[in-house]
């Protein structure tokens, strides 16, 4: 149950997008959803179908995952396009039957707001799919320094992020020891109702949270045995440096939001 | 009646880029109070192996019939669980109730037992792993200590009077007396009720000392299955594969060495020091 959670996954490479510096994906993945959001007729939605289709291709991610980052979010697409399908006020009625109505305005909504859920999903799965999440909460880390000035506490923020994801695959093979030791013992997650099915993850999410803050604890003591004392005076063996390639990525994505935007003012 | 292993083969995540075969054609047998030792180096499928005992994982191809019952059939499945016990390592992190009693009473429970049978039999599990229930009963599971907690873990199995115990590494972890006494109390469930035991170590003494008949794993498929005498006489094999010797038959062999004629191999300590006691009086 817990093996196929392709969200936030990492797969190692060496392509282009790959290489790139961890800020520049991340501050390309907000103009991105700028992008997507700026978009409001319906062919324009052809650019970002573009864009996307070609950062998968620099990225060199085959096509199975993102049908596969999509996957957990499908009944989420169903029930977005359905609600407004039928919630949408419009004017032009395309059909009727009793009280329900279905116009051409709530179709060319949900089919707005579809698209755009498909596209911001698939686009950011490419940004985990390509940068390893010690990267990943680099970058954060660096765009985040700015911020030190304020009092902010960047590396923290960072550190916790990564022991964060660190730990994901850890809590799951946990979870699934506990589960099986209790199966072991006739426990029975798969019957009842609601209420019982909730109570009969009791015998999990106990040990789960004892296993959970004991690792936590010996985390902090292995990481104070070492010295280990925050952001302050820190020197790091990665540095980051921009490239020509992130210029060039950035040029692209600006090119793109740049021809939107003039796209969506002129009167066609 | 037997647990029977017939032809199986696991593969985990078939079909997929990642499926990884982890064992395959392995058939054996566990009969009825039968001691039943299981080794092979980290990654060579015991623990896959033993999941299959007890229906948490099922075969790829193959057959694992307890008692007569497929493990396959999902109907049957309660009833596998209840008559394989299975003991994971650490199972101390398993516990989770507010007291020790209803922790342990969690496996007769499921099982659908009237209350003042599911106290009765708590109560003598409790007993039986050295936890008295007129101090333990009514204490946290998470008070105890680390021995303690290990017991009261086992004790959870044992209250489901299971008629096969299966055990992955019982003993890591604890101190050398802590040892002496899970082994013990194995022992006596093997004598006293006739459970049949399948035990994973990594200790060759130990599984010298009390296993029937051991089972070798190596990369997925069954290396050997015999008498620790058929076993140990082995040894080059055995080290290929990435496992020791019991510490008596490596004894011999370095005694052999330094020109020691000893006629036949030891694999048990008790068994070696008393033929050296005897020699030793012998060449006075």
């Amino acid at each position: 149950m817990t093996a196929n959670i392709s969200l936030g996954q990492y797969l190692p490479g060496n392509s282009a997008v790959h290489r790139l510096d961890p800020r520049t994906k991340i501050l390309l993945m907000v103009v991105y959803i700028v992008i997507v959001f700026l978009v409001r007729t319906l062919w324009i939605f052809a650019l970002p179908v573009l864009l996307l289709i070609a950062m998968f291709l620099f990225a060199q991610v085959p096509a199975s995952y993102f049908l596969s980052s999509l996957k957990p979010m499908k009944w989420l697409l169903v029930f977005m396009f359905v609600i407004n399908l039928f919630a949408t006020q419009g004017e032009t009625v395309l059909f009727q039957w009793k009280f329900i109505r279905l116009t051409q305005e709530a179709l060319e909504q949900a089919v707005f707001i579809t698209l755009r859920l498909v596209l911001l999903v698939a686009g950011t799965s490419i940004l985990t799919l390509t940068t390893s999440p010690i990267a990943l909460t680099d970058g954060l880390e660096k765009l985040m320094s700015p911020l030190r000035k304020l009092r902010f506490p960047a590396h923290e923020l960072a550190m916790m992020m990564t022991i964060a994801l660190r730990f994901i695959p850890t809590l799951l093979e946990e979870t699934d020891r506990i589960q099986k030791a209790q199966m072991a013992r006739g426990a029975d997650f798969e019957s009842g109702n609601l209420f019982q099915r909730a109570k009969s993850m009791i015998p999990i999410l106990v040990p789960l949270f004892v296993s959970a803050f004991r690792r936590a604890d010996e985390l902090a003591m292995a990481m104070e045995s070492r010295c280990y004392h925050g952001g302050e005076g820190r020197t790091r063996m990665r540095e980051l440096h921009f490239h020509v390639s992130d210029l060039f990525a950035a040029l692209l994505l600006c090119a793109v939001l740049a021809g939107i935007a003039v796209l969506e003012k002129l009167p066609l | 009646m037997p647990i029977l292993v017939e032809r199986l083969s696991h593969t985990y995540l078939p079909g997929s880029a990642l499926a990884y075969p982890a064992l395959s054609d392995i058939s054996l047998a566990v009969a009825d109070g039968e001691f039943l030792g299981i080794i092979g180096h980290t990654g060579s499928g015991k623990s896959t192996l033993i999941q299959h005992l007890n229906g948490l994982l099922l075969p790829t191809d193959g057959n694992v019939l307890v008692d007569g019952f497929n493990t396959r059939e999902k109907k049957l499945r309660k009833k596998i669980r209840s008559l394989v016990g299975m003991v994971f390592q650490y199972p101390e992190y398993q516990l989770f109730e507010e007291t020790v009693e209803r922790d342990v009473s969690f496996g007769p429970k499921n099982m659908g037992l009237e209350a003042p049978e599911i106290h009765e039999r708590a109560f003598e599990a409790l007993r039986l792993v050295g936890l008295p229930p007129e101090d333990f009963a009514e204490k946290s599971p998470f008070e105890l200590s680390g021995g303690e907690k290990r017991r009261a873990a086992l004790a959870g199995i044992l209250a489901m009077r299971p008629k096969y115990l299966v055990l992955d590494e019982p003993m890591a972890g604890l101190d050398p007396r802590g040892r002496r006494e899970i082994l013990a109390l194995i022992e006596s469930l093997r004598r006293g009720q006739n459970t049949g035991i399948v035990m994973v170590s990594h200790s060759m003494d130990d599984v010298a000392m009390y296993a029937d008949r051991i089972a070798v794993l190596d990369q997925g498929s069954l290396g050997m299955l015999g008498t620790p005498e058929e076993v140990f006489s082995r040894g080059d094999e055995l080290i290929r594969m990435g496992l020791n010797l019991p510490q008596a038959t490596r004894l011999v062999r370095a005694l052999r060495e330094r020109g020691v004629a000893i006629e036949r191999d030891y694999f048990r300590m008790d068994e070696l020091s008393q033929e050296l006691i005897a020699r030793w009086h012998h060449d006075r």
